[in-house]
């Protein structure tokens, strides 16, 4: 399947986009293949589960300009560039928009109600979203962001979507995202700052997009949220 | 401060997390090992990033798995915050901040205390507390919830060590940067250069 056809596959349905460089456009930071190589292996973040990014060396492309890697399997739909000026682009489709209701939600009666896609709270969000910002911790530490980051983050087609928790968990079913448009958030911040405030950031994007879906979490839920994503973190989960 | 959403999340949650403590329904004049249960409890929350919640009048019905199981009204009234306050920070240093609230939930009664974060330094325990011939509390331990066990208990692994001074530290630098900011020393947000934004989107090409 060529990059294209992903790529529309992709933006049929809910998916995020993510793009980090430096505020600094310089057009050699990465000059071969080697170092985009070198770098992206010491920044996947790899915490539990399917990792982030999906990079498998010998499965990338490299046209001189930049590096590009793809997958299609099962749930998984992802595309990604690493330009030579360190800027990366990537297109993430969510998992919870491709699995049927009735395999995601299997076991459950009633199942829940006929949604576009569903999101988990945790699985879907806020640790993927850890994911991202510490894979831009990783870039920063590899030297290409400096002196300082751009982060751009959306979120896109997830009208219809739903909220859902795990099933032992104190939630409902009334969490929709009723709006059509993308959720976005754009940063720009000293490198330097960026390894201390990461998580935090991807918790307080976590918590937009919950808002966005009408879940406002009350404080006993941030509380609960922080340490899930600490277990996480720590791959306690 | 929690509100009454905070509150009934604390009490359907029905399992302990490192934040989140149960305690069985209890006077607090009982005896001194509640004193004690709570003391500690409390002293390990104030060690925590963000603080911990301690909720009484829950049942424990198998391991690891609570219900509501509600307080008596004497029960209640028994838990003021003046004399947690003074019989916690007998034992407690620096003095722990906490707030106790009475909360009703489906018809049953609770008592929850919030207890905050320390402020600077950690919270210690001054004061030896012995108890049918054992330490129930110990003079110079640091008592913390370590993120192995939900357990409130010393200080004993380095782990939870480094987590607790990376805490300490971490404040008395946020306290050195809040200090730059105001003085206008360092920048609060770098701003990004329109051409160089250009540039990048470019070379995306449209995608």
């Amino acid at each position: 399947m060529s990059h294209e056809e992903l790529l529309e596959q992709i933006r049929s349905r809910g998916y995020w986009r993510v793009e980090i460089h430096s505020t600094d456009y310089q057009g050699k930071r990465l000059p071969s293949r080697a170092e985009m190589q070198n770098l992206l292996s010491g920044a996947t973040v790899s915490l539990c589960g399917w990792p982030y990014p999906y990079f498998q060396a010998e499965e990338t492309t490299y046209n001189g300009k930049w590096l590009e890697g793809q997958v299609n399997r099962s749930y998984y739909r992802e595309y990604w560039r690493l330009y030579e000026s360190g800027q990366w682009l990537h297109y993430l489709g969510l998992s919870g928009a491709w699995i049927p209701r009735e395999k995601l939600f299997e076991g459950l009666t009633p199942l829940p109600p006929q949604r576009a896609g569903y999101l988990h709270v945790r699985n879907n969000i806020l640790y993927t979203l850890t994911e991202i910002f510490r894979f831009a911790v990783g870039l920063a530490q590899g030297g290409i962001l400096d002196p300082d980051a751009f982060l751009s983050i959306q979120l896109h087609n997830t009208h219809d979507y739903m909220l859902f928790e795990s099933f032992n968990r104190f939630f409902g079913y009334s969490y929709v995202n009723q709006s059509d448009r993308p959720i976005e958030q754009q940063q720009s911040l000293p490198v330097g700052e960026l390894s201390a405030v990461a998580d935090q950031m991807a918790l307080e994007m976590a918590i937009k997009i919950y808002s966005v879906f009408g879940w406002v979490p009350v404080e006993a839920a941030v509380r609960t949220l922080v340490e899930d994503q600490k277990k996480f973190i720590e791959r306690r989960l | 401060m929690a509100n009454a959403a905070d509150l009934e999340f604390y009490i359907q949650q029905r399992k302990e997390e490192r934040y989140l403590e149960y305690k069985c329904s209890m006077m607090w004049t009982d005896d001194e090992t509640t004193k004690v249960k709570i003391a500690k409890a409390m002293m390990a929350m104030s060690n925590l990033r963000n603080g911990g919640v301690i909720v009484i009048g829950m049942k424990e019905i198998q391991r690891g798995v609570w219900e509501p199981d509600g307080m008596s009204a004497q029960q209640v009234t028994s838990f003021s915050h003046d004399d947690i306050a003074q019989w916690v920070n007998d034992y407690a240093v620096p003095a722990v901040q906490f707030i106790v609230e009475p909360f009703v939930s489906d018809k049953n009664q609770f008592v929850i205390i919030q207890v905050r974060e320390f402020d600077s330094v950690p919270t210690v325990c001054r004061k030896q507390k012995t108890l049918g011939g054992g330490d129930a509390l110990k003079l110079g331990a640091i008592y913390y919830r370590s993120n192995r066990k939900n357990e409130s208990a010393p200080i004993s692994s380095e782990e939870d060590m480094r987590e607790l001074i990376g805490l300490a530290v971490g404040k008395g630098v946020a306290r050195e940067v809040r200090w730059l900011h105001e003085l206008g020393l360092v920048a609060t947000e770098a701003e990004p250069k329109q051409g160089d934004m250009l540039k990048f989107e470019e070379e995306r090409e449209g995608l």
